[in-house]
């Protein structure tokens, strides 16, 4: 699943803009973290469903004067610190961290709920999470 | 025909031998057999790399003018220990740096000595006629010191227990992270290619046995401290030059809320004098046992979960009770297989030969547990009983009453059966009255920490500390509360036993 930061601009932090897309479009989405602050509002989504209902959704928003950006990555990992020891596998509740065959850690951001808790696991802090 | 370590150099010299990792060993053995294998294989080469907490180095930093006998010092902030000559000292790896705690520790103190950045160093005295210096604040590197000689007084275990936690509370431990309900086990150690796994009767690793310790070449200077053969936990003191080690096989290590700790990678090979060393290299992941243990148990004794071998384990799941639980390596396969190669081609460029051990490894030591001049009670004798209780159905008077009567803080919410529900401390009936709530459910905290008749007062403390609490209900098998146990009740014994 595709996740995307959604900014808000303190004019609309108000609004309740992402309900209002969820019911206008029909496209369901899972908020991931939600920060919300007095000047500045940050939401972080991923979109249920294909390029066309992730389209639709951020069309949207768009329109409705929210920033709209795509995450690539959520955990970055040093490769020069990472030692391959696995303490991240074990503590990571979705499948975003497998091991290959020969146990060598692998992130796939696309399964990653920003959870941090291979980051405090990691014995060498080789992972870091993308700033939001 | 039995080879020996000399005719084994002798080949090395020439070029002629034929050392294998152990994990090419394994194919050769059960294709060919030991006794072919036997001849022709002369070096079986393994590794481990991992988490090794009793590790450490002693330097010497030389000496100052006018000089110092150093009574404490601190490198980066980390403590090191000086009870030797004047500028000697021992930094370990779990000793935790006074400014950054858990983060930063002896650990990388010696990743950042190998790093070659500079590292600072303060020192204090009480000053002698011959070492007047009182004090000394300066910079190092590795360089600039004399000498840094990695002894690991514990390394390289045969084998690990592996562990999982069945308490509703994540646990922090040396065993790294475990999650409540276990939803994962955790273990360590490289299982076929460990060291000691090839070689489990010690019949070539010995005192003085050449080692590839960190990127260089070390020694093995001795049993190491807890060695167990008898219960197939042994394990090696080891020791080299600091000064040649490499990042890429030592490095500094935090174990989440438990300490810090040092990752170190050792390598040795196994000289193939015998059809029955060959054997022995021929050990599967299928044929290394361990125990999963609860480590929701902080005593000596964990309760055994299952047994499991290490290729369960290595298998990312392993079934207990039914449901598929994650398992999580400490110990990196990737590097421990590098050393494993690395150490092949050493042999193989005629840089490292075989050693004949000074003296074999005792076969027969035993690990016992600390002689304890005085025990700790357990709960169910320190506990108060008969408990006051209160049912789900009160109101807020009658609880606020309850404490008043008995002059007590807190008193458990029970049901018909004496069954545990919740707790309601003199704090939730100020918030309470703040809030204007008056019924027991909406006023009770639930998911009460609780402890067990058996338990040791030690383990109830660490709870009371960790969650910032006065006192826990006792519960027994069945949830009925049989007591409660308070600071007050364990500060009573603890005074008693200080007279």
């Amino acid at each position: 699943m595709k996740k995307y930061i959604l900014r808000y601009p303190e004019n609309i932090i108000a609004k309740p803009i992402l309900a209002d897309a969820i019911i206008k479009t029909g496209v369901m989405v899972n908020i991931i973290i939600a920060n919300v602050e007095y000047s500045k509002a940050v939401i972080i989504i991923s979109i249920v469903g294909g390029p066309a209902e992730e389209q639709r959704i951020i069309g949207y928003l768009k329109a409705q004067g929210v920033e709209v950006e795509r995450i690539d990555a959520n955990v970055i990992k040093d490769d020069g610190k990472c030692v391959d020891c696995g303490a991240c596998f074990g503590v990571c509740p979705t499948k975003a961290i497998t091991l290959t065959k020969e146990r060598s850690m692998v992130l796939d951001n696309n399964e990653c709920i920003r959870c941090g808790a291979c980051i405090t696991a990691c014995p060498t802090r080789a992972l870091r999470m993308q700033e939001a | 025909m039995p080879k020996t370590i000399q005719e084994i150099n002798d080949k090395i010299r020439k070029g002629q031998a034929v050392i294998v990792t152990a994990k090419e060993m394994k194919d050769i053995v059960s294709e060919r057999g030991p006794e072919k294998a036997a001849k022709e294989v002369d070096v079986v080469t393994t590794g481990t790399f991992g988490a090794m907490c009793s590790s450490g180095a002693f330097l010497n930093f030389g000496h100052a003018d006018p000089p110092i006998k150093m009574q404490k010092v601190w490198l980066n902030d980390v403590e090191a220990y000086t009870g030797l000559a004047a500028v000697d000292a021992y930094i370990g790896a779990t000793e935790l740096s006074i400014s950054k705690g858990m983060e930063y520790g002896g650990g990388h103190v010696i990743e950042d000595l190998i790093a070659g950045k500079e590292v600072q160093v303060k020192a204090t005295a009480y000053g002698t006629d011959c070492y007047p210096t009182k004090y000394i604040e300066t910079a190092i590197t590795l360089e600039d010191i004399n000498q840094a000689i990695m002894f690991n007084p514990r390394n390289a275990y045969q084998r690990y227990n592996a562990a999982t936690n069945t308490t509703d509370r994540t646990l922090y431990t040396y065993m790294g992270t475990l999650l409540p309900n276990m939803k994962n086990i955790n273990y360590a150690g490289t299982g076929e290619i460990s060291p000691l796994n090839n070689d489990p009767t010690y019949k070539t690793i010995g005192v003085g046995t050449r080692i590839f310790l960190g990127g260089t070449q070390g020694y093995v200077a001795s049993e190491g401290t807890q060695h167990n053969p008898k219960s197939g936990f042994g394990n090696l003191a080891v020791t080299g030059n600091l000064k040649r080690m490499s990042l890429e096989y030592i490095r500094g290590a935090v174990i989440p809320k438990y300490g810090t700790s040092l990752f170190v990678g050792i390598g040795i090979p196994i000289p193939i004098l015998n059809e029955e060393i060959a054997k022995a290299t021929a050990v599967r992941n299928s044929g290394l046992k361990t125990g999963i243990f609860d480590y929701g148990v902080p005593r000596l004794q964990r309760p055994l979960i299952r047994e499991v071998t290490y290729e369960e384990l290595m298998s990312g799941e392993v079934e207990v009770k039914g449901v598929k639980v994650k398992t999580a390596p400490l110990s990196s396969q990737t590097i421990s297989v590098k050393i494993t190669k690395a150490l092949k081609k050493w042999i193989e460029a005629k840089e490292f030969y075989l050693t004949e051990p000074a003296d074999r490894l005792p076969q027969e030591s035993v690990f016992k547990p600390m002689k304890m001049k005085s025990k700790t009670p357990p709960v169910s004798e320190v506990m108060s009983r008969p408990v006051i209780t209160i049912g789900s159905k009160g109101n807020l008077a009658e609880v606020s009453n309850l404490l008043v009567e008995h002059s007590i803080d807190q008193v458990p919410v029970v049901d018909d059966e004496e069954r545990l529900l919740g707790i309601i401390t003199s704090w939730d009936i100020t918030k309470a009255t703040a809030e204007g709530k008056f019924d027991i459910e909406s006023i009770m905290t639930t998911n009460v920490i609780h402890s067990k008749p058996n338990e040791s007062l030690e383990e109830v403390s660490r709870k009371l500390e960790k969650y910032s609490i006065n006192a826990t209900p006792v519960i027994d098998e069945q949830g009925k509360v049989v007591g409660i146990i308070t600071l007050t009740d364990i500060n009573k014994v603890y005074r008693r036993m200080q007279r």
